[in-house]
């Protein structure tokens, strides 16, 4: 009985660690945005894209979930999440990038 | 299936193993009349971190200028490089249809997977593989698609051992595990130890060492009978999670140190980030003659730098023991370095060994902004606009990490941005570092900065040093046609202030699925031969 116990305390154990490191995974947003990051107002910020375009961003959630770059004026980042209503995009992660364009990773 | 890619001077290309590849180096064996001997048993050849091999007595500069120099072999391995590879000569292989004496090269990759290579003929003695690795950690895409074996491991030559970090996905789970592997056979010696650790935060209460949010990067270093690795973060995510590490272990045992080292020991912070991590693009802890420890850290929150319970973007110097801070050095501007994710720690600390025109125990140490500082070991300074070189010399942005040399002149080798600068430690009038000489630029499209290292037959004005980098990539490449990279040579002796480009030619491959993983790869020279491990593959460079 208390060898079961302890087997059933250890698979909880595993479990939520398993659940927790399944938490830390992101899962797959719907578009990727790479650009320069302009304008930082605590987690929001605007991203000039490779076109020239600017695209607002808004990554409080990647700020919540731990995954996120240090966001600096200039600097070269992806943003990964959904596009809400006004356009702006949601971002479940901020990543750095490399300086020179053509090894950004394509926008989707 | 073996990735080709175009060369950029020379496409001599012997298949390992092939009848060719024998008969090659049955004549090259006739012509030297002797087997290699040179060792290369850790990351960047000592503690110090030289990078430098004074004893090739093979490569001179003539001959790698000639057209005998090239590629001898690629041989393809299972997954990504991130290590330096090693070479031990005189291995007795116990394992595999190819038992006996032989110099063996190890290669470790990102599918934990070590190889030991005939580093002679390029025949793949035996591979072992430690377990699945873990994919893409955290999502975060500064690695390939796995993170298996990522820091250089280490080699105890006369106990006949390698001592290796393998990150494995067990029952879900992401674990590190350190192993002591015999020599000859990549047996475990010892059983391994998972990685595990405590340290008390500074009001009391107890973090625990999280391997989901930790990377372990920074070469493995084997000193004071102990084997300590550095550890940092994914992408900086998790930061709330996170924190820079070292820990260590007992070289006989495997028992953690009673002690570690942990480089934020805030218990809180409203921003939730923690970090100041080890990580130095792979480059390793170093330490010097009396067992001192030196590493850099990384970025963290701006506001919290206090030198004691949280120390980023410094240069620190610990005991062996681990149980305290003795010393450090961070640039007056780690305010700014920590807002725009300017990590001072992107480079490693290179020990200056001790010589005779040197007033101090020396050390030199630069990062992303590329300023790089001259310190002194014995006090490292503090927080401080200057090392104890004054104002520090500009050397390119720096994912990177510096060689030294000597021919008479103690040299320090930078290679920020895209080119090589030697640099002279000058003693008189006052202590500094003076530019003798660059390269031409080697080009590269990922963060900037490279890896170098140095050959040398002694270490007198003419042991016709010669400096040895690796590219990084201009393109990103994809897996069935990998980003190029090059190996490049340079006199080590100037003329005027250039450095003459001895050779050039392609050396392998980078390919990461994010485009985003630098390739932190570094030029290993033993016995005639250079050795540039990338992505799945060891190309291996000699005298035809």
């Amino acid at each position: 009985m208390r060898k079961q116990l302890r087997i059933s305390a250890w698979v909880l154990i595993v479990a939520a660690a398993g659940f927790a490191w399944s938490q830390a995974t992101p899962a797959a947003a719907q578009h990727l945005i790479c650009g320069i990051v302009h304008k930082v107002s605590g987690a929001k910020f605007a991203l000039e894209t490779r076109t020239g375009k600017v695209v607002q961003v808004d990554a409080s959630a990647a700020v919540k979930a731990g995954r996120t770059a240090i966001l600096s004026e200039g600097l070269a980042i992806s943003a990964e999440g959904n596009l809400d209503k006004s356009g702006a995009l949601q971002a479940e992660t901020v990543v750095r990038i490399k300086s020179a364009r053509t090894m950004w990773p394509e926008d989707r | 299936m073996l990735n080709t890619t175009p060369a950029l001077t020379e496409n001599r290309n012997l298949q390992a193993g092939t009848p060719a590849a024998f008969a090659t180096l049955a004549v090259l064996g006739l012509l030297t009349g002797c087997a290699p001997r040179a060792s290369v048993v850790t990351y960047h050849n000592d503690n110090s971190r030289s990078g430098w091999n004074q004893n090739e007595t093979k490569l001179t500069s003539a001959k790698v200028a000639s057209s005998s120099f090239g590629q001898l072999f690629n041989i393809p391995l299972d997954d990504q490089v991130d290590v330096a590879p090693l070479v031990v000569p005189d291995v007795d292989v116990a394992v595999g249809s190819n038992k006996g004496d032989h110099t063996v090269v190890y290669v470790a990759t990102e599918n934990n997977t070590i190889y030991m290579i005939d580093a002679v003929n390029g025949t793949v003695l035996f591979n072992k593989n430690f377990g699945a690795p873990v994919p893409k950690p955290l999502g975060c895409p500064n690695n390939g698609p796995n993170v298996g074996i990522d820091g250089t491991p280490v080699i105890d030559e006369k106990a006949k051992v390698m001592y290796v970090i393998t990150y494995t996905l067990e029952a879900g789970l992401p674990v590190y595990r350190l192993h002591m592997l015999e020599l000859g056979s990549l047996a475990e010696k010892k059983p391994n130890v998972v990685v595990s650790a405590s340290h008390t935060l500074s009001n009391g209460a107890t973090f625990n060492f999280n391997a989901a949010y930790q990377r372990q990067r920074p070469g493995l270093l084997r000193a004071n009978g102990n084997i300590y690795a550095g550890f940092g973060s994914f992408c900086d995510w998790g930061n709330d999670q996170s924190r820079g590490w070292i820990l260590g272990w007992n070289d006989d045992t495997l028992k953690p140190l009673s002690a570690n080292r942990m480089n934020d020991t805030l218990p809180n912070n409203p921003a939730g980030m923690f970090l100041s991590s080890v990580w130095m693009s792979g480059y390793g802890v170093a330490a010097d003659e009396n067992g001192y420890l030196y590493f850099v850290t990384g970025n963290s929150d701006s506001t919290n730098y206090d030198g004691v319970n949280n120390i980023q973007e410094s240069v620190v110097k610990t005991p062996p023991d681990l149980t305290k801070v003795l010393s450090l050095f961070t640039p007056a501007d780690q305010v700014g370095l920590d807002q725009g994710d300017t990590d001072f720690g992107s480079g490693g600390v290179l020990l200056v060994p001790k010589q005779p025109a040197t007033p101090a125990s020396l050390g030199a140490a630069t990062g992303k902004n590329g300023n790089l500082y001259l310190l002194d070991l014995s006090n490292l300074g503090g927080k401080s606009a200057t090392g104890v070189g004054g104002t520090p010399v500009s050397v390119g942005g720096c994912w990177c990490g510096q060689s030294f040399f000597s021919d008479g002149t103690v040299h320090i080798v930078s290679s920020g941005g895209s080119n090589v600068i030697l640099w002279n430690v000058q003693t008189s009038p006052s202590l500094s570092l003076v530019q003798a000489a660059t390269s031409g630029s080697i080009g590269g499209a990922q963060d900037p900065g490279f890896f170098t290292s140095i050959s040398s037959n002694g270490k007198s004005s003419t042991s016709d040093p010669i400096i040895w980098a690796v590219s990084r990539p201009n393109t990103a490449g994809t897996a069935a046609s990998p980003g190029p990279i090059g190996l490049w040579a340079f006199k080590g002796q100037p003329t005027g202030t250039m450095l003459p480009q001895l050779f050039t030619a392609a050396a392998g491959g980078w390919f990461t699925p994010d485009n985003n993983a630098n390739a932190n790869i570094v030029p290993v020279v033993a016995n005639g031969e250079v050795f540039v491990a990338s992505y799945k593959q060891l190309r291996i460079f000699g005298l035809h």
